[in-house]
């Protein structure tokens, strides 16, 4: 097993600016009430890593999170009804905002700090496992990777998009690598999705996911007030106990958990200063306040090394020997 | 497919650690060992032991790995080999570069038998991830590296075989330096010239407790060395610095976690990036917190054996190449040469 972490100066500012995130959460809310989201009388499901039940957590944006007795994952529940969620993510403006505006306002600086590391991660990774010359597809995400680029690595010799919505034709595995980069968290069946994942992945292929965490320091401290938190979006966060369970159902071996994510402490000194009724343990507080930027940077790097930045990064590798449950 | 019989010559630490990942291996099985110092305390394999090697040969087996001190090394090595044996060997390949060219005329002359030495630094997960990165292309030409390969001494040095020259044939160069140069190899190929300092500092066993080395190569590569065993604080780090990015290696997982957490450092030259240009580059730092180095290499030698493939890593013609450097560092220093 093996865990990255990042140093940088990547600033909670540049890549979240706060006008634009403000803009684009109203319009979140807006959607959810104009596109009717919002859950209504569901059924209450089980955690959606390893099925075990949930007990109420907090509530964001009119959704209840719970948090999974048996991992720690955090999930929406109930869920909002299928067709809604589709047309949230098909006709919502707060979606299509962030497309081109958000994501367009921050180009650069993700390409520098999520796009370009991502790229070395994968082609570096899946080289030393697998060797080059190897089929890459991409589930769709607000963030794919350029696929100029990875068609330029020598790791890879051709592309392949699709959709987690789709069934896979039994038998048929088309990629060496399947990429699901801020995919997962948006699929209302999760193992269904895994099973997507393992049906495009040929035997000991390799998968890799990006996602929100939900151990992360950010999640755990902040619960609704984390603004990066979208319920329509982010439907479970999973703890990495229920990546675990939830890998080995789909027949994957977690080979890399990592949280590279850089802005944890940012995230929380935000909300503190946002909220002034906020209030953290105060040891706490004085360290995600703490003036020396170095005591910052130190403490975001502990919080990596243990796995407890925001932002997780996981590859897994398909069993050969896995022959569905 | 039956799984090869293995026989261990040489039961002290290393041969015990053997044997317990040949006894859970898929592909061996453990069926004789040998030891001349008998079976340790509590150490007592279930198959049978001998205390003469010769025995141990004349069992019914299909490969034997040779976990001895230096000074036996050698003669067990070809033994086995001209016994019929595929042989799996412990770094160093002996205590000199004749120990060597004998090892290989015995190979040469069973042809169909695998002969692998231990070289299993280049199985930790660190040094492949970082090979996969180098052979990529992606971080540029490899320009220089610099490793440092330290080992804190202890009271116990001085009485360890590896501090007796007659058993050793040579101090912390041999002995883990060796190591280190196995990796410049792997990582930058051949080196053509060779200056060093080779001192003996502290200890009086009789051999160097410091060596310094500078490698080029043909192209201009550049390779920097210090071993030592007078570290006081165990150290591995390896940088290895590319036309456009650079490696560090550090720490390495071993059976005693002495030498730190093993990680690897990747760091792009990116003279766009503002903070690239300012010397502070954005890094991607790799922890590892398993090593299978040492199943790799049994996995790697029953392949070989099974499949009737030529050893491609660890082979004798690496261990040459590393004697040969060894036997090249020593000779440079007239002081040293002349001992």
């Amino acid at each position: 097993m093996r865990r990255v972490v990042t140093g940088g100066d990547l600033s909670q500012r540049e890549v979240r600016p706060e006008a634009l995130l403000d803009r684009y959460l109203s319009l979140v809310e807006a959607d959810l009430q104009s596109l009717g989201v919002l859950p209504q009388h569901g059924r209450e499901r089980p955690c959606p890593a390893c099925g075990h039940p949930g007990a109420p957590a907090f509530e964001r944006l009119g959704f209840a999170y719970h948090a999974c007795r048996d991992c720690a994952s955090l999930f929406a529940s109930p869920l909002p009804d299928p067709s809604a969620l589709e047309r949230y993510h098909r006709e919502g403006r707060a979606e299509r905002y962030w497309r081109e505006q958000v994501l367009t306002a921050t180009a650069a600086v993700r390409a520098r700090y999520t796009r370009g590391p991502r790229m070395h991660w994968v082609t570096g990774t899946a080289t030393a496992r697998l060797g080059g010359g190897l089929t890459v597809c991409e589930l769709g995400g607000p963030n794919p990777l350029d696929r100029e680029l990875l068609m330029g690595s020598a790791a890879f010799g051709a592309y392949v998009s699709a959709s987690l919505a789709e069934e896979t034709p039994r038998g048929a595995p088309v990629a060496d690598v399947v990429l699901a980069f801020e995919a997962l968290e948006r699929a209302p069946d999760l193992a269904r999705a895994l099973q997507r994942c393992r049906g495009l992945v040929r035997p000991a292929g390799l998968l890799f996911v990006s996602t929100l965490s939900g151990s992360g320091f950010e999640v755990r401290l902040l619960g609704a007030r984390m603004r990066s938190l979208v319920p329509p979006v982010h439907l479970q966060l999973l703890s990495r106990p229920g990546w675990v369970a939830a890998l080995d159902r789909a027949g994957f071996t977690l080979l890399e958990y990592s949280t590279p994510g850089a802005l944890d402490v940012q995230a929380v000194a935000d909300a503190c200063r946002r909220d002034p009724n906020l209030r953290l343990p105060p040891i706490v507080d004085e360290l995600v306040r703490h003036e020396d930027d170095d005591v910052l940077s130190a403490f975001q790097e502990v919080l990596q090394q243990a796995g407890l930045s925001a932002h997780v990064q996981l590859v897994a590798a398909a069993d050969p020997a896995f022959r569905g449950e | 497919m039956d799984r090869l019989r293995v026989g261990i010559v040489g039961y002290g630490r290393i041969g015990r650690l053997r044997g317990e990942l040949v006894a859970r291996h898929p592909g061996f099985t453990l069926t004789a060992v040998a030891d001349a110092a008998g079976p340790a305390a509590g150490a007592v394999p279930e198959c049978p032991f001998f205390s003469d090697p010769a025995e141990l040969l004349r069992r019914d087996l299909d490969a034997v790995f040779v976990c001895t001190p230096n000074a036996v090394t050698p003669d067990l090595v070809v033994a086995a080999l001209d016994a019929g044996r595929h042989v799996f060997a412990e770094k160093p390949p002996g205590r000199t570069l004749d120990d060597v060219r004998r090892i290989r005329a015995a190979e040469a002359r069973h042809p169909g038998l695998k002969l692998k030495f231990g070289f299993n630094h280049r199985e930790h997960e660190s040094v492949r991830l970082a090979a996969s990165l180098v052979r990529s292309g992606e971080l540029g030409r490899l320009m220089w590296m610099r490793g440092v390969y330290g080992k804190a001494g202890g009271p116990e040095f001085a009485r360890d075989w590896r501090s007796d020259p007659a058993v050793a044939g040579g101090g912390i160069l041999l002995d883990q330096g060796i190591h280190m140069l196995d990796l410049f190899r792997l990582f930058g190929g051949e080196f053509e010239e060779v200056k060093s300092f080779v001192g003996r500092t502290f200890w009086t066993v009789g051999l160097e407790d410091n060596a310094f080395a500078l490698l080029r190569g043909a192209d201009g590569r550049v390779a920097m060395l210090h071993s030592s065993s007078t570290h006081w604080s165990h150290t591995f780090r390896l940088e290895i610095y590319l036309s456009d990015g650079y490696l560090v290696l550090q720490g390495l997982l071993t059976g005693t976690r002495t030498y730190g957490r093993e990680t690897l450092v990747l760091g792009r030259r990116d003279w766009n990036d503002p903070d690239g240009a300012r010397g502070t580059p954005r890094e991607e730092r790799y922890h590892f917190d398993e090593d299978r180095s040492w199943e790799r290499e049994l996995d790697d030698f029953a392949a070989c054996i099974v499949g009737d493939q030529a050893v491609s890593s660890g082979s004798s013609l690496d261990a040459l190449r590393a004697m040969e450097l060894v036997s090249r560092i020593y000779g440079d220093d007239a002081e040293e040469g002349a001992r």
